[in-house]
């Protein structure tokens, strides 16, 4: 398990991570969600010992990770910066890592090639930029760490490099119980993949939960009378967005659906439907609650 | 799912990360090989075709000026090979996409920083000691020319050690100087976040030893100036303090001028002078490469990854370089100031000064925009900057100032310490508008002035001669002094341009040398003119005559007619 | 043999589709009781889906007695009955109802239709 207790990392004045509680189960996939500079890729160089905390600590296993060889050893960080590999090739790529992880496997390294046939003997300088990452993914992978972190997972890979590179995380997360931590920008990857995610803005966590289990509902529902916005507040209902149509209601909710189901009856619905949301309109909707425009967040 | 799996015994990580940067700076390595080699190789070549026919290192030393310069310059191609070797080793610290990945990995900075020195180490002080073996092996081998240095050597009594000894000495000296600027520079690379930065500010750590030894060449020269010269007694700290000392770029001469130091005198035995002068050198050399590398050590042992990107990942480091640049502006601009007074031209001179006061703003500008590129400039930051570029370029000009006065005292305000020389030499400069010229172009003197063994250089070992010149002497650097004290650094400068109206057969003397040769080996050399005063001519013709002087001659140079 | 197709583009959550598709697979009758279920590790490779969502719904299919597991032996099809899923996989049909209901359709037309569609898909 990976525990930020309390951390904090400043540069220079900026606050990158601002006192940040947060653990990360072993055995998951857990997704790092957030805008440029909202912190996330702070937080996974803190994980792998590239930061010192200027406050607090993150602990691997309960043991502090920073210049800690014997924990740093065992995870690994895939930058999303690839300039600094691009004269190598493939096998001094390896070379490279291979030393300084103790269950670096060859066997795994060829299987995981044998699917996508990078050349050994090419320098990196000639691969695309998907092709780059997938690179460093197998490497990665063949280092068989207990903690692997991408940073910007899936950028710059096509949809099939995407399929792949999911399916060889998702086989080493079933046979070794790896545990994955990833930042994307890209919200479907990470509810396809991820178990768990957690929003960062501003160097704080802004919600972190289990995908699909959150405290946003939408209800569709229709009331025998006339209900606006205000009328459901009062009862206490936090309401982050309603829309009607004819007498049918989409109304975007946040809390518990028992009590909202509860709140709700006293309107006298003629029913009351869930209905699923998507992450992305998660975030839309958490981040609306912050009192953000969704626009101005973006890419 | 996997079968048998090949597991990584452990190894040390310091030596998995020593493996890797050797490999990366291995072609810098080789190369330092082969040119050292090649230098070595041209220096012996050359070397021997000047010592044949040689009785006297002196005009040995004396032909091999261009020889040297070759030398030098391959010399500071390897200089580059050591800054190379030395950038690859060590990207870590200026490379922002490397840091990272560099520091997420299981070593710690500590390990990271013994394995990139040994690796620099096993490419820059193998490759070096390599090609000394070479280089003593090769000329062991070969026959013939090479053996003319060694009779040369022999013949002038100078010293009985032989060319491997000597030639091992430089070698040895080669890495000194090789490991000092590896030293320094590491220093200044862990200071530093850019590589940019990390060059500019290892020139400018550097100069510092520029300005030490301006200062000193100051305290010990008078203060430049026209009437005083002194040789051999530098303070040998000039040579401990950079990577461009003397040391390095004439350590070719320096080996063998000791010997030439002695040369009026009873030639030491070889051995001793070359193992006292030369293993101190270089061992006090590689003791202050050790005190920079360890320094070093420290400071890489505190740098994060975040520091790479800014030009300096230590404040008091930014302080320490932004004021040795102001100091250069400050020793700068009174250099400039001295240059001014000299009787050429002098408003050309004022034009250098006002020049070099503006290079000095705008080095203040430069730097502190430099240095500070990555901030955004705030009123409060220029104006501190200002605030220290004057104070620093004020005590950079004081410093200078105090150090010529004190130059100046020694050399005219200090009576000659007869005690301790050896042997003075005195030469009345003189000279005939003669119409007549010989066969080979030279003109025929007439006046029997031309021949006294006084005006072509006589040398004396007598007491009685060498306190009668040294009384001349301390009297017309009293003159001088006193010139000085009325006039300013003006008085310091004779003017070279004489107007003269003689007739046939009539002779002009238009200066005075003497050159006191001291126990130690130094050397004193005076030169006085018509502007220090009416005396020294008076004095000259006086000179001419003296019964004393003329019976006290040990050797002078033969009048060439 | 088993066989799961997740729609990744669906609002519904992952865990939800294999608890549904279960469910389906036991109605449909192929999957039987006592039937072995395909191991986390297994179907994770099979459908690429992150091993602990898998967990996740086998966690709630055996905690609505639609699964039960033996330690050491993997997870096996309950007895399942009807009557308590029912609710489960009609909640759709009950919106797409109301949806018609409110559209003016009258229940008998929603009547025929059902009857029409079973003819179709020769269930009874």
């Amino acid at each position: 398990m990976i525990e930020f207790l309390d951390a904090t990392k400043k540069f220079d004045d900026k606050v990158a991570v601002d006192n940040i509680n947060l653990q990360i189960p072993t055995g998951s996939c857990f997704g790092l969600l957030g805008s440029n500079g909202a912190g996330k890729s702070t937080m996974l160089r803190m994980i792998s010992g590239v930061y010192e905390c200027d406050g607090g600590k993150v602990a691997v296993d309960g043991v502090d990770v920073y210049n800690n060889n014997s924990v740093k050893e065992r995870i690994f960080f895939i930058n999303d910066e690839t300039i600094q590999f691009t004269t190598m090739t493939l096998k001094e790529l390896k070379n490279f890592y291979k030393p300084y992880y103790p269950n670096f496997s060859d066997e795994i390294f060829d299987k995981l090639n044998a699917i996508i046939k990078l050349p050994e003997k090419r320098k990196l300088s000639t691969f695309s930029k998907g092709m780059k990452r997938q690179a460093v993914v197998i490497v990665g992978l063949a280092c068989q760490t207990d903690y692997i972190m991408l940073d910007e997972a899936f950028d710059g890979l096509d949809p099939t490099m995407r399929i792949i590179v999911k399916k060889m995380i998702i086989d080493a997360m079933a046979s070794r119980n790896l545990t994955a931590i990833i930042s994307s920008h890209n919200l479907m990857e990470m509810s396809e993949l991820c178990d768990r995610v957690a929003l960062v803005h501003n160097g704080k966590i802004v919600f972190s939960n289990e995908v699909g289990s959150h405290d946003i509902i939408k209800i569709q529902t229709a009331f025998a009378q006339e209900v606006t916005t205000e009328m459901l507040i009062e009862q206490g209902i936090e309401v982050l967005h309603f829309d009607a149509k004819g007498s049918v209601c989409n109304i975007i909710i946040k809390g518990e659906i028992d009590e909202v189901r509860a709140k709700l009856d006293k309107f006298e619905p003629s029913f009351v439907d869930t209905i699923d949301l998507t992450l992305d309109e998660i975030f839309i909707y958490e981040m609306e609650g912050l009192g953000y425009d969704f626009d101005s967040i973006g890419e | 799912m996997t079968s048998t799996q090949s597991v990584n015994k452990r190894k040390n990580p310091t030596f998995i990360w020593f493996k890797q940067q050797v490999s990366r700076s291995m072609v810098f390595g080789i190369l330092i090989i082969i040119l050292m080699f090649f230098v070595n190789l041209l220096q012996i070549n050359e070397l021997t075709n000047y010592a044949y026919g040689k009785d006297s290192v002196i005009d040995f030393v004396s032909q091999t000026a261009y020889i040297s310069d070759v030398y030098r310059s391959i010399m500071f191609l390897c200089y580059l090979l050591v800054f190379a070797v030395l950038a690859k080793n060590f990207r870590h610290l200026y490379k922002k996409s490397i840091a990272d990945t560099v520091y997420a990995l299981p070593i710690s900075n500590n390990q990271r920083f013994i394995g990139s020195l040994l690796a620099s180490f096993a490419m820059i002080v193998v490759p070096m000691l390599i090609s000394i073996l070479m280089t003593i092996v090769y000329y062991s081998a070969s026959t013939g020319a090479s053996q003319y240095f060694d009779e040369m050597l022999k013949n002038s009594k100078i010293t009985d050690s032989d060319f491997i000894w000597v030639f091992a000495n430089l070698g040895f000296a080669q890495l000194a100087n090789m490991l000092f600027m590896f030293g320094a520079a590491l220093f200044v690379f862990c200071c530093c976040g850019e590589f940019f930065d990390s060059i500019v500010y290892t020139g400018v750590f550097s100069a510092i030893a520029l300005v030490i030894y301006y200062i000193s060449y100051s305290i010990t020269q008078g203060a430049s100036g026209n009437y005083y010269w002194s040789y051999g007694n530098e303070p040998m700290i000039l040579h401990y303090l950079s990577p461009f000392s003397p040391l390095m770029l004439y350590s070719y001469e320096l080996i063998l001028t000791p010997y030439f130091y002695n040369y009026y005198g009873e030639p030491p035995t070889g051995n001793e002078i070359a193992k006292d002068d030369f293993v101190s050198y270089y061992l006090i050399i590689f003791a202050i490469a050790l005190v920079l590398i360890a320094l070093s050590f420290l400071l890489h042992s505190k740098r994060k990854s975040e520091h790479v990107g800014q030009p300096f990942a230590y404040k008091p480091f930014y302080y320490i370089i932004t004021s040795i640049a102001f100091l250069l502006s400050g020793v700068g601009f009174f250099m400039s100031y001295l240059s001014t007074q000299t009787p050429y031209d002098r408003t050309y001179y004022h034009g250098v000064m006002i020049t070099v006061l503006l290079v000095s703003f705008f080095a203040f500008l430069v730097v502190e925009v430099i240095a500070e590129r990555k901030k955004r400039p705030t009123k409060k930051r220029i104006i501190q900057g200002a605030v220290r570029f004057t104070a620093v370029f004020v005590v950079g000009i004081a410093i200078s100032a105090i150090g010529s006065t004190i130059g100046i005292k020694n050399a005219y305000d200090t009576p000659i310490k007869t005690d301790d020389v050896t042997s003075v030499y005195l030469s009345i400069n003189a000279w005939e508008d003669s119409t007549e010229y010989d066969d080979y172009g030279y003109p025929i003197y007439t006046n029997e002035i031309m021949q006294s063994p006084l005006v072509n250089g006589a040398s004396f070992t007598d007491e009685e001669a060498i306190a009668k010149l040294g009384a001349a002497c301390d009297r017309f650097n009293e003159m001088i002094y006193n010139n000085y004290k009325n006039e300013g650094y003006e008085a310091l400068f004779g003017d070279y341009s004489y107007e003269y109206d003689l007739e046939d057969g009539d002779v002009m003397i238009y200066g005075i040398s003497i050159e006191f040769t001291y126990e130690d080996g130094s050397v004193e050399s005076y030169y006085y003119d018509k502007s220090v005063g009416d005396d020294v001519e008076a004095w000259a013709y006086e000179a001419l005559e003296d019964e004393l002087l003329l019976s006290k001659i040990v050797d002078y140079e033969e009048y060439y007619r | 043999m088993v066989f799961f197709e997740i729609d990744l583009k669906s609002r519904t959550p992952i865990y939800e589709q294999i608890y549904k598709k279960t469910v389906e697979l036991i109605i449909k009758g192929e999957l039987k009781e006592n039937d072995q279920m395909p191991s986390v590790r297994a179907l994770s490779a099979e459908i690429s889906v992150n091993p602990n969502t898998i967990t996740k719904a086998y966690a709630l299919l055996e905690k609505d007695g639609i699964i039960y597991s033996l330690s050491g032996r993997g997870s096996f099809v309950a007895k399942v009955e009807l009557e308590k899923v029912a609710d489960f996989l009609l909640a759709d049909f009950d919106r797409c109802a109301l949806d018609a209901l409110e559209s003016g359709i009258s229940p008998s037309i929603l009547v025929d239709r059902i009857n029409t569609l079973s003819k179709k898909t020769d269930i009874t």
